[in-house]
This record gives structure tokens, sequence and C-alpha cells, in this order.
């Protein structure tokens, strides 16, 4: 016997009675300490078996201890409630106390997802600035002042915000504004992802001035169309299931060559075009559009300082909240921005 | 931009067997991209989104050039059709009317043609005529504006028709606008014009067109209308572009100059223009032509390796078949050494300059939906992943299974709560070009859009609500050549005035982050705090005047700070002694300090916490322990004594007995 074991033993009936909440069970806890042939009892029992010199202390130390746990029965029994009421029954079917629970917004829950399907094939997240110089929004990327391109983009110009050699600044309509930027700070091979927010002048139930894209661009030896088919696809399967098909159509960017359009087999009437003899909705004969992409154009990588007859890439821009909206069937986008809780709770 | 092209009026130019529907596919698979097919009688309309590089595509005759070229490679044979008008010649007049013609700004019209017809005969459009224009959006008026209308739309030309003789002086001098100048349009509208904007001057000084976009009033064509003025031309698009937004005006004919027309599609449009106001009303020409085009075009050749062409592909192409996909495009090709030099047709001028160019017009045919998908597998590269990225998910997972919910609000908020909010606008950055006024300022903060959030929903139910997004400074260097500061900040708020969870929320994020910090009154506040570390302001929590509690944290801060590390310290190999104290103490008693003061009094106390208030009563658990013996009833009391003394002295509180 030492006189840790009386410390610990002492805390360890402290601690325990302190849990309990039925007499009966208290009673079991007093008889097991403290009763005749309890715990504390047994110590004593050993204390001939210590040298002489610890004797005293020892036996000090278990007094102590049986005092402590006495008053501590008195107390617990004190704030028991009237023990008539108190029996065994177990309601099983009564709630349950959960943990506090709250909600991640779907926007936050869809850029994971995505981060985490590309993170696998190597690309990396980034931050770029949201209020940016025309250069790396437009002119950078191929689109000069007043080119008729321009009118996809509805921008929000800043006031007082102007740069001699950089144009105005801008709320970035598009994270294609994080490519010349990437390509400023690293040198292929490079996989970027840009998740973040952009704006456009443009507000109805399918547009809102802020929404989220994510921009992909890999730059390296020997890219092709062939492989921007191949993440795409990889994407398209991994978010939406592995049996969607996928497709990419001829479409204009200023900023790659060729441009294309994405789109992917319907996840709501499984790219049938049509649902019990009706025309689908959602879709266009079975197929939606993702979004953009391209092969980096070869004015965009001299512009981020990349020599197009060594190196080729491609990158595409697609909304966040398209995405999801597709997934959830959700049809309006304003929806998501603002506290509405009804919205909010449920996802 | 949409065009409606009606698939009869393609067949007039395309000999083929293929349906709308395989035309429609091969279209939008291999070319621009059919949005709708709509069924009008027994004809199909379809509906054609046309991108802006392609403007030769604005046409039926672009589309069914189109469709020549794409619909062998879905095994449907076509075939496009000469247009016989093409070959005929504009007949030579001996006496020939007048017209005197100045082009004060020749680089805003690169070609300008003009002709007279005499005996027109003012009518309705042949049915046939009249059903085209119909399908294709545009209303039937007479066939003199019919014509000009249905070949803007068959060959993708705008043209204008004037009543020659209210031409005055049968001259006209092309100009800039100047401030000030207004012209009453066709369409009875009186427009101001702004500076620049490309207008005809006649010999009275009468403003009689606005060139591309449209006709003056005082010229236009009426049943009266015997002699006519037909115009074609091709304008400097950024000019009409330029006009066409100050004005607010976009006519179709704009619409079209603004993306380009080429100055040598000019012609062919004039000479079928001939032949139909031959057939349709009854015309003769009546003038020479006047064709001011001082420097044509020049075609030009472009160049592409096999290799660039199979190395951007993803795969190998016979150079054959790359040369036949361009020719069919209309482009001149010569073949050597593994290399394709292709003519650029005039109508692909300025779409086409780069070997890439032409790359897309040989994949797109061949067809992207034809090509493999293969994941890249080059070199990884070496980046170290930005640790912001880690912790904001951590962190905003924590906030959901601690009971908080997430939302996003815009980053743009209302004068209204600029101020209500007391912030100085000279700190905060503007929009110059507002889309309503609920969204002119970008926000310096995230408390305002919170509390609106939350007020959103009905006030009996407890909402704990929070954020993570970027606040925006204007940058504090002296020139205005500097982006704004955008820093990431996580603040969150209860519709409630409970303070201790919200700190208790901010105590438990630093600890996440393996940071400690320092809560201390926010001075000249009484209801808020300040959170520091090192002395640096990282964050405030408080009491909101609407009694809600809140916190708001510089996140791209925390993260600069935070730390994973961990330390392992041995477990001790004695146990504690433990115990309450309840001391009662005068009101408005820092708790922290008092704490503080408790913790420093002896280095065997090793833990003191708070378990209960009650009043003014304060309970703490003590934890006392040394690292190598039990500590006795002595050594406890002695500690004791000792902390009694101290925080009698220094808080005049007392231990209950």
């Amino acid at each position: 016997m030492d006189l840790n074991k009386i410390q610990n033993l002492k805390n360890q009936a402290i601690s325990g009675i302190l849990e309990v909440n039925s007499a009966s069970e208290l009673e079991r806890l007093r008889i097991a300490y403290l009763g005749r042939r309890g715990e504390l009892n047994e110590l004593l029992k050993q204390l001939g078996q210590l040298p002489t010199n610890q004797r005293v202390e020892a036996g000090r130390q278990i007094n102590d201890a049986k005092q402590a746990i006495e008053q501590t029965l008195q107390s617990q029994k004190n704030s028991l409630p009237d023990s008539s009421k108190i029996n065994d029954w177990l309601d099983i079917t009564a709630p349950g106390k959960k943990p506090a629970l709250g909600h991640l917004h779907l926007i936050s829950q869809t850029i994971e997802e995505i981060a985490h399907i590309f993170e696998k094939i190597g690309f990396q997240r980034v931050r770029y600035p949201e209020v940016e110089w025309d250069w790396y929004a437009f002119e950078g990327l191929n689109m000069p002042p007043e080119h008729p391109a321009r009118d996809e983009w509805e921008t929000f110009f800043i006031d007082n915000l102007h740069h001699p050699k950089l144009g105005r600044g801008v709320l970035t309509p598009h994270t294609s504004s994080g490519q010349l930027r990437q390509m400023e700070a690293q040198k292929p091979p490079l996989r970027m992802l840009n998740i973040a927010k952009c704006y456009r002048r443009q507000a109805d139930a399918s547009h809102a001035p802020m929404f989220y894209q994510f921009e992909g661009l890999l730059v390296d030896q020997n890219i092709a169309i062939t492989h921007l088919k191949g993440v795409l696809a990889y994407f398209a399967k991994q978010y939406f299931g592995p049996n969607r098909q996928t497709r990419i159509r001829p479409f204009h960017f200023q900023f790659t060559e060729p441009s294309f359009e994405f789109d992917v087999t319907c996840i709501v009437c499984n790219g049938k075009g049509q649902i019990e003899g009706k025309r689908c909705p959602v879709c266009k004969q079975g197929w939606m559009e993702l979004g953009g992409s391209g092969m980096v154009h070869p004015t965009v990588l001299k512009n981020g300082g990349i020599d197009p007859e060594k190196y080729t890439g491609f990158a595409w821009g697609w909304g966040v909240e398209r995405l999801f909206m597709m997934k959830y069937g959700i049809d309006d986008i304003r929806l998501l921005f603002g506290g509405d809780l009804k919205f909010l709770e449920q996802f | 931009m949409n065009i409606l092209v009606p698939y009869s009026w393609l067949k007039e130019h395309l000999s083929t067997k293929a349906t709308p529907d395989q035309m429609a596919e091969a279209l939008s698979l291999c070319s621009q991209s059919v949005d709708k097919i709509n069924r009008v009688g027994n004809d199909a309309v379809f509906e054609i989104e046309i991108t802006t590089n392609r403007p030769d595509c604005l046409s039926i005759y672009g589309i069914a050039r189109e469709l020549a070229a794409v619909l062998p490679r879905f095994n449907h044979q076509a075939q496009l059709k000469a247009m016989p008008e093409l070959t005929t010649k504009i007949p030579v007049v001996k006496k020939s009317l007048p017209l005197k013609v100045t082009l004060q700004a020749p680089s805003l019209c690169p070609r300008f043609t003009a002709l007279i017809f005499d005996q027109v005969k003012y009518r309705p459009s042949p049915k046939v005529i009249q059903g085209r224009l119909r399908k294709a959006g545009i209303r039937a008026l007479n066939n003199i504006v019919d014509i000009s209308n249905y070949l803007m739309l068959e060959l993708g030309q705008p043209m204008h028709t004037f009543d020659y003789d209210k031409i005055k002086q049968a001259r006209m001098i092309m100009r800039a606008a100047k401030p000030g100048e207004k012209v009453v349009t066709l369409d009875d509208q009186t427009r101001i014009l702004s500076p620049g904007t490309i207008i005809i001057e006649d010999g009275d000084g009468r403003i009689v067109d606005l060139c591309g976009i449209m006709g003056g009033q005082n010229s236009a064509v009426d049943q009266t209308t015997r002699r006519v003025l037909l115009f074609i031309q091709s304008y400097d698009p950024r000019q009409i572009r330029r006009s066409c937004q100050q004005m607010a005006c976009r006519t179709d004919a704009a619409q079209r100059f603004e993306k380009g027309v080429e100055p040598e599609g000019v012609m062919p449009a004039m000479k079928k223009a001939v032949v139909m106001f031959r057939t349709l009303c009854g015309a003769k020409v009546a003038s020479r032509l006047t064709d001011i085009y001082p420097h044509p075009v020049q075609a030009k050749t472009v160049v592409v390796s096999t290799a660039k062409i199979n190395q951007l592909l993803g795969i190998p192409i016979k150079i054959g078949e790359a040369q036949k996909t361009l020719n069919h495009l209309g482009f001149a090709t010569k073949v050597s050494r593994q290399q394709i030099s292709a003519t650029v047709p005039y109508w692909r001028h300025d779409d086409i300059n780069l070997p890439e160019d032409l790359i897309e017009e040989i994949a797109r045919v061949y067809g992207y939906h034809n090509l493999p998908s293969v994941l890249p597998s080059g070199p990884l590269p070496l980046t170290i992943t930005d640790p912001s990225f880690t912790w904001e998910n951590q962190i905003k997972q924590a906030l959901k299974y601690w009971g908080w919910t997430e939302t996003v609000n815009y980053s743009l908020v209302s004068q209204q709560l600029i101020k209500q909010a007391g912030w100085q606008p000279d700190q905060c950055l503007k929009i110059s070009n507002p889309l309503s006024l609920d969204w002119v300022w970008l926000r310096p903060s995230l408390l305002p859009s919170l509390t609106a959030a939350a007020n959103q929903n009905q006030p009996d139910q407890v909402i704990r609500f929070f954020e993570m997004a970027h606040v925006y400074h204007p940058s504090e260097s002296a020139g205005k050549a500097k982006l704004p500061e955008e820093n990431l900040r996580l603040a969150g708020l209860i519709n409630r005035p409970r303070f201790y969870q919200v700190k208790g929320v901010a105590e438990a994020i630093l600890t996440e982050m393996g940071i400690k910090a320092e809560f201390r009154p926010l001075p000249g506040a009484k209801q808020a705090g300040q959170i520091l570390i090192n002395n640096q302001l990282i964050g405030t929590l408080g009491k909101t005047q609407d009694r809600m509690a809140f916190f708001d944290l510089d996140f791209s801060q925390l993260v600069k700070l935070a730390s994973r590390q961990k330390q392992y310290h041995p477990a001790a190999k004695t146990p504690p002694v433990i115990e309450d104290l309840t001391f009662i103490v005068p009101p408005q008693t820092p708790l922290g300090e008092l704490t503080k003061v408790v913790k420093a009094v002896d280095p065997l106390i090793k833990e003191v916490s708070l378990v209960d208030t009650f009043q003014n009563n304060f309970t703490f658990r003590l934890y006392y322990q040394a690292p190598q013996k039990n500590l006795s009833r002595r050594d406890v009391a002695k500690i004791r004594n000792k902390i009694i003394l101290q925080v009698e002295k220094i808080f005049q509180a007392k231990l209950r007995s």
C-alpha cells in the first residue's frame, strides 16, 4: 500500500458519488467504501504492513478520506429528488438529448466537394483578388476595351480606382481573372483551382449580382483537347454519378481557342429528354449545359509569360450554384443569399 | 445573338435529305448551337445562338454553308447550291442619275456602295417573301423595304433604301455627328446623337441617315416613291457599337455591323438586290454604281503543321482529311511538307488568324464528340497548399457541430446600411455603376449583414448565424493605383443577449487553432470587448444595441498565428488534491482578473476553474498538485490561506464558510 492509493480511492469515491441519482445506488456505494468490509476498512487493515514512520501519516489520510466521503454522501443524498418517485423504468421512446447541430451553407458544401474531387488529380486551390484590374479580368485575357465579347460580362466598376497600366478597378466578373495571376506566380506544369466570388450587373431568378465560380487551369507540355475532355468527364462522373455521359460542343470565348460548351446527360430525365412522354423541363434533348471551357489562347499564355510554342493548356470556369441548383432542383438563385432559415435548415 | 432560320429557306441554298432534327444535331455538335426547333405550319424554324466570333453565321446562307461542311460527317449528303444572281452583271446605264458622295471620315466606312433605281412600283411583296420574313421574325412592310430585310437575313448584309427624291441636291456627306445634333428616325423617335456617331447629311444640311443603325424619317420610302437609292456599306464596328450603347438603340442591322460585316460581302448583296428590284418592283437601274473602296481587304494565308494539329487534338489526323475539311469551309489550301497553308475566305477574315484557329475548324468538323477522354499524365506541380483553406473548412465544420448555421450574404450593401453602421464613406469602396440602391458599397464588416439576415426570421426562434467572407478596405497607399485590402473575417451572431455563448465559441475557435488570446474591455464601449494576441487586435465581441451577441474575428490573421503543434507532457505521478472554494465578491468584480490572481498565488495550483456562480457567490474548483510528492492537508491549507488573503486584499472578496 502507498499513500497514492488512499488519495486515488478518495477521488474515485467522490466522483462516483456525485454522479449517482438514486438512493439505492448511494447506499450501495456507502457499503462499498465505508462498510465493514468496505475499501477503507481494507486499507486500515493493511496499515500494519507499513513501516512505522509512515503509519501515522497513512492513518491520518485514511481518516481524512473517510470524512470526505461521508460528507459527499450526505450532501448528494440531500440533493436527490423525493426518493419515492424514483423507479427503475427507462423510457426508450422518450426523445434523446441531441448534441447541437447547425448547418453549412450549400455553397460551402459544394465548394468542399469540388475542391476534394480536383485535389485528387493535383489541382491546388488558390485565392486571388475579387476587386481586380481590367487587365486581369479582360484585356490580358484577349478582350480589349470595346470588344463586343465584353457584353457577356456585365461588369461593376469601382469608383476612383485606376491603374496607369492595368486599367480600371472592377469587381471581377469571372474566376478567369485568376489565370494570369497564376501564370505570374508559377511556371508550368501548373494545375490551379480558383473558387471565388464573382460579380455581374444582373439580377433575376437565375442571376444574382454575386455568385461563385470554380476555375480550373492546367498548363503543361503536350496538353490536348482529349485531356480537357478527360478531366471534365472525371469531374462530372464524380459529382453527378458514374452513369453520366458528357460531351463538348463548339463555343466561343476570347481567352480560349478552341472554346467549348460542356454538357452532361440530364439528371432529371436521365438523358432521355422526356419524362412520361413530355419534354423534360430542365434540359435540352437530354443534355444539361454545365459551362464553358477551352484550350488556353496563345495570347493569354504569352501575357502570362509562358511560351505558347512550348506549352499548351486548358481552362474552364463554371458556376458553383448552377451545379447544386441542378442537383436539388432549386429554381431561384436569390434564395441562397441572406438569412432565410427555412431554406438554410434544409441542408 | 440568336437568329431564326426556317428549314425551307435553308433548303433553297442546300440540297440535302437531312431532316430538321438531323440538321440541328450536326449544327449543335460541330458548329453553332441550336437552342430550339419551332414548328410553324409544315415548316421548322431553328433558333440558333450565334457566337460573337462568327458574324458570317448570322444569315441563312451562312448556316447553309456550315451545314454543307458538317452534315457529311453525320453521313448525310449535302451540297451548297450556287446562287445564279451572283454571276449577273449590274447593267451599265448611259445616262446616270446624279449622286455626289463625300466621305469626311473614310476610316469609319471601309466600303461605300450606292445604286439608284427608277420606275419602282410600290406594292406588297409576294407571299413567299412575306412568309419567310415572318418566320425569321421580321414584319413584312412593302416590296422595297422587304428586299433590304430579306437580303440582310439571307446574306447577313444589312442595307438601306432611301427615296432618292428626298435626298436634297442628290448630295450625301458622310461624317461624324457633332454634340447636340438630332435626328428623327424611321420609328418616329427623335434621337439625340452621341458625338462621333456616323451620319449622312444631304445637300440641304439635313441628317437623312443614322448609318448602320436606322434611316431618317425625312428620306424614307413611301407609296409615292418612284426612285429608290439603295445603300450598302460596311462600317467600323467599334463606332457602331459605341453609338448603340450611348443611344440605347440596337437594331438588327446594328447588331450585325457591330460584330463586323466584311466589305467583300457588299457586292454579292448588291447583285442579288438588283435582281430582286427588277423582279419584285419592276425597277430599272438608273445610275452608275458608286463603289468607294479605297483599301480592298487582302486575303490572308495561315499555316499550320500536322504536328501541331495532332498535338492539340490529342489524336493523329490524316493531313488529307484536314485539308478536305478546310476546303469544305471555303478555305483554299496547299499542302507541303506536313504543313497546310490555308487562304481564309473573306467571310472568315476577322476570325481566322492563328494556326489554333485552323485547328479549331478541323477539330470541330471532325467532331469533338468523336475525340477520346484521357486524364493528363504529366508531372504534378510541386506546390504547398495555402493553409487558410484547411482552417476555413475545419472551423466552419466545428461551428456547424456546435449548433451554428452558415449564411452567405452579398458583399454589396446599401447606402442605408453604411449609414446605420456608422462607417465613413472614405473608408469604403463604392460601385460607380450600381445595379440597384441595395448594392452600392463593398462592405467593410460582416456584422450588419448578419444582423439583417437574423432579422429576416421570426424573432421567437433562437438563431445562431455565422459567415466567413472577405471584407474590403481601400488600400492605404497615397496613390490610388493599388488594389484594396481583402481580409477574410469570421463573424457570428446570436439574436439573444447571450454574451457568454459567443465568448465561449470564440474561445473554442482560438483553442482549436492553437492560439492563446486575451479578452479585454473595449475602450469606450460598455458592452463590448476586444480580443488580443500579443497586444495585436484580432477581433471584437459583445452585445449589440438590439440585444444580440456577436463575435467578429480577423480570420486572415488567425490563420497566420494558428498552430497545429502539440506538446507531450507525461502524466503526473501524484494525484491532485481537489477542493472547491466559494468567495463572496463585491459587484462588478472582473472574474478573469480574480482567477488570474488565484492562479498566480502558488505554482502548486495546477488549475483554477469556475464551477458555479450564484448572485455574488463564485465557486472555484482548485487543483493542487506537486510533481514528486503527495500534498498533505497542511500543505494545501498554507496555499489556501495565501489565496484567501490575496483575494481579500485585491478584490475585497471573502471566503464563504
